[in-house]
Formats: structure tokens, sequence, C-alpha cells
């Protein structure tokens, strides 16, 4: 546990340099368009309760893209292990992926409307691609000694997914998530800055159309602080699901 | 009776590579039976065959009077780099073979604590394959393979990726076991001292396509002091001799 113990103190002395240096900067900068940490500080907590249930919104949003994207991708990835399922599914991966989806928002909302449906959808969409990628490179290059190995003991096909293929590529996905956190956050700004009157993406761009720059770095922070709350949360998981990878 | 047998085994790879041509051999229950012969002889293809991994194209691979056409199930395979899983522990990777015959965990479990046990590797129950020496990993592996009580044995080079004195020592363990149990072993190695030392039937194979130079017999392997005794060197010089005239 005194690695943790550390680890805690690495990210406490890391966010004070960050502090710091935008303290710094807003001193010599000295103008209303970046405000010091302090007076931030202030804002943030005098609207804590509004940043609160915009972050609850905007929060509900990337989770559920996120699960939607890693329910769909995880298990089409990992059937990539078969080459015939690759074969079938690999030329639309590579049609398909390289295209901005986020080009795709004025058909999204014609066909989903302008609610969550459409947020969650379209977020959804260009994170499924970054997890369908990473799983189906790890099952692609899984040792075949592992499946030998396991076939040997008898295993069925279903066995062979269960205690190798999605085992084997449970790293790789997690890291896949974690890239994938921050993507579905951009694009979430995105989403949230148009359209809609809920999540800290309007929350930031009523601030910043009413010149109100403090609650625009309110609303900043609680961005980061999501971004943040949602890595930790995956290094939890990771940490406790991929044991073998840490020891 | 004839356990492990070979009937004209023939086996070309769907990129037109022949592996092994006409292969014949058999093995008598309780008996050790090496193949040896150089590298990409076959000799890896001959056991995927016999564990149901692979297909022939030609002949047939017979374990107690039944064509192989699955992994059958009173043998245990034990490959080179030995087959463990790294995300399972050492106690999951030897229960695992009993779960996935159906058994419940907890009783798996209760299975493979004794074999661990016998093996030294108690204590290490909890632990991650690649926290522990090669040595014991193979042990692990053998746990594992012993854990399904098997009636037949087939190693893959078991011992090709350990060091000298590690290897000695599982070799010592296995002639044990072998003489012990009585298992009927089927055992792919290049290593001329080590086939010797281990099995009364050595299978040498020719350069690819693998085909069968010889078969020698050994009736004196069986005992630890074997490898030093001068039919063990007198031995090895016929089997090297056989090897190298292909």
């Amino acid at each position: 546990m005194q690695g943790s113990e550390e680890k805690r103190w690495s990210y406490i002395v890391a966010g004070a340099v960050i502090v710091t240096i935008w303290q710094i900067l807003a001193y010599f900068v000295s103008s209303p368009a970046l405000p010091s940490p302090y007076v931030v500080l202030l804002s943030f907590i005098s609207q804590i309760d509004k940043i609160a249930l915009h972050m609850l919104i905007s929060t509900y949003r990337v989770v559920c893209s996120i699960l939607l994207a890693l329910s769909l991708a995880v298990p089409a990835g990992l059937f990539c292990y078969e080459r015939r399922i690759d074969g079938l599914i690999a030329p639309f991966l590579y049609l398909l992926y390289p295209i901005p989806h986020i080009v795709l928002l004025p058909l999204i909302i014609l066909l989903f409307g302008i609610g969550d449906l459409s947020k969650v959808f379209l977020i959804g969409m260009i994170v499924f691609f970054q997890i369908l990628m990473t799983t189906r490179d790890a099952a692609r290059n899984i040792d075949a000694y592992y499946v030998y190995s396991l076939l040997s003991l008898g295993a069925s096909r279903k066995d062979v997914y269960r205690h190798v293929i999605f085992p084997a590529c449970l790293p790789k996905i997690l890291t896949a998530l974690r890239i994938s956190v921050g993507t579905a956050i951009a694009v979430l700004f995105f989403v949230e800055s148009f359209a809609t009157t809920t999540g800290l993406g309007h929350l930031i761009m009523t601030a910043w159309g009413k010149v109100d720059y403090v609650s625009l770095y309110a609303g900043i922070v609680a961005m980061a602080l999501l971004g943040f709350s949602l890595y930790m949360v995956l290094e939890v998981i990771e940490k406790r699901l991929c044991r073998w990878v840490y020891q | 009776m004839a356990v492990l047998e070979a009937v004209r085994l023939g086996m070309v790879y769907p990129d037109g590579t022949r592996a092994i041509k006409d292969v014949s051999f058999s093995v008598e229950e309780g008996e050790g039976c090496a193949i040896i012969g150089p590298s990409g002889c076959g000799k890896t293809t001959l056991l995927f065959i016999f564990s149901g991994l692979l297909k022939s194209t030609e002949g047939k691979a017979i374990i107690e009077g039944k064509e192989v056409t699955s992994p059958p199930k009173n043998a245990a395979l034990i490959l080179q780099n030995y087959g463990l899983f790294p995300w399972k522990t050492v106690m999951e990777n030897v229960a695992l073979g009993l779960e996935i015959r159906g058994m419940k965990k907890r009783r798996a479990k209760s299975i493979a604590k004794p074999i661990l046990k016998e093996l030294g590797l108690e204590g290490f129950e909890r632990h991650y394959p690649r926290q522990l020496s090669g040595g014991m990993q193979q042990r692990v592996a053998f746990a594992r393979a012993l854990a399904i009580k098997p009636k037949i044995m087939l190693m893959d080079e078991p011992f090709s990726s350990l060091d000298a004195l590690s290897r000695e020592k599982l070799q010592n363990f296995l002639l044990e076991l072998w003489m012990k149990e009585r298992l009927t072993m089927l055992l792919v190695t290049h290593s001329i001292e080590e086939a010797v030392f281990l099995s009364r039937k050595i299978v040498v194979l020719s350069p690819r396509p693998g085909r069968v130079v010889r078969v020698i017999e050994n009736p004196m392997a069986g005992s630890k002091e074997y490898r030093n005794m001068e039919g063990f060197f007198e031995k090895c010089r016929e089997v090297r001799k056989s090897v190298g005239a292909t």
C-alpha cells in the first residue's frame, strides 16, 4: 500500500504545480480572460449547485455513450480472433474508421432529434471505433499456443473466449477505454455546445456568450474534474481486473 | 496392448509444406517413447495430431483403439513454453482442466491442492506464473496435467527453455512420476540425452519431411542412476549416429 500512498502525493504535487503555473500566468497576463485560480475557485463554490447538476447530466451522457460503445465494440473485436469473422468485419472497419464521424452530427440530429439520444449516439459511435480497433488488434495477436493449451484440456469455443481471448485482451480494452474517455469528453463539449440547455458544454458556452470569464473557467474546471474522476474509476477497475499485469 | 499408434501418418499444411510423411510407430501401455529429430522435422506436428489439435492429411493417429479426432480426455499435453495462462494464478491454472471438464471450482481446487503440495509449489497458489522461475512454471504445467489424472502424457520439448540444473531435476521428477504412475508417455525432444534418459523407445525422425529413420529400443531407461552408467553413454552414441546419419 506504500505505492498508492506515494502515488497520491505525486498527484497532489502535480496538481499544486499546475495551479501555481496558472497563478503565475494569471499574474503576468493580467487580463480578465485569465482569472486567477483563487477567483475561479470562489466562483466554483458559489455556483456549486448549478455546476453539480450540469456535471451530473454530462456524466450521464458520457457514461451511457461509453457503455453503449463498449457493449458492442468488445464482443465484435473479440470475435475478430477468428479469421473468418475478422474477414467480414475488417473491410467495414477500414472503410468506416477513417471518416471523421463528428461530421455526421447533422444527420444524427435529423434521425434522433436534439435530445440525449443523438448526443449519446454520436459520442458512442466515435468511441465505438476506437475500442473496436484496439480490441480487434489485441484479439488477432493472441499467441496461438494459449489456445492450443486450453483446447488440449478439452475446452469448447465458449471456454476459449472465457479463459483466453477475453482475459488476454482485457488490458488492451482498458487502455482503449482510457483513451476513449478523453475523446468522449471532447465530443461531449461539442455536442453540448448548441441546441441544449443542460450539460457542462452548455454552461461553458453561455458563460462565454455573457463574457463571464470566471464562470467559464469554473465550467472548464468541472469538465476537467469529470475527466479525472472517470480516469480514476478506470484505474481502480484495471487494478482489480488485471492484477496479473501489475504483479 | 498399444495405447498410442501412428499409422502411416502424413501431414501437408495448407501452404503446401509437407511436415511428416508415412510415420508409423506404436507405444505400449506404460511405456515411455521419445521422438527425436532435427528441428523442423515435424516432431511438434506429430504431437499436435495426437493431441487432437491438428488433423493429419494422411493416415491415422490412434489412442486406445480410437482414431483421434478431438483432444482425448485421458491425455494431458505439456508444451515447450509451459502453456500457462499469465492472467490466472497458479491455483487457477492447475484447477482449470478440471473446471473445463465440468467440475465446480471449489472441488477442482481441493483436488489441485495436494498435487501442488507434492510438486513443491505449496505457498505459491496465489502467485501468477510470471512471478515464478522457469522450473517452477514447468512444475505448475505438470501439476495442471496431473490434476486431470491422465493415463497418457504428451510432451513437446517440455524442458528446453530451462537451465541445465533445473532441467536435470525435472527430468528426474518426470522419471519418478513415470515409474510411480506407469503413465504412457510420448515425449518430443531434440536432446539426445533427454530421450535416452527418459524413454525406453526412441523414434528417430529424418529432416523435413519427417520420416521414421529408426526405432531404437532402450530397455535400460527407468532409473536415475542410468545417467551415469556406461550403457547410457553408449546408447547416446547410438542415437547420435542415427540422428547424424539422416
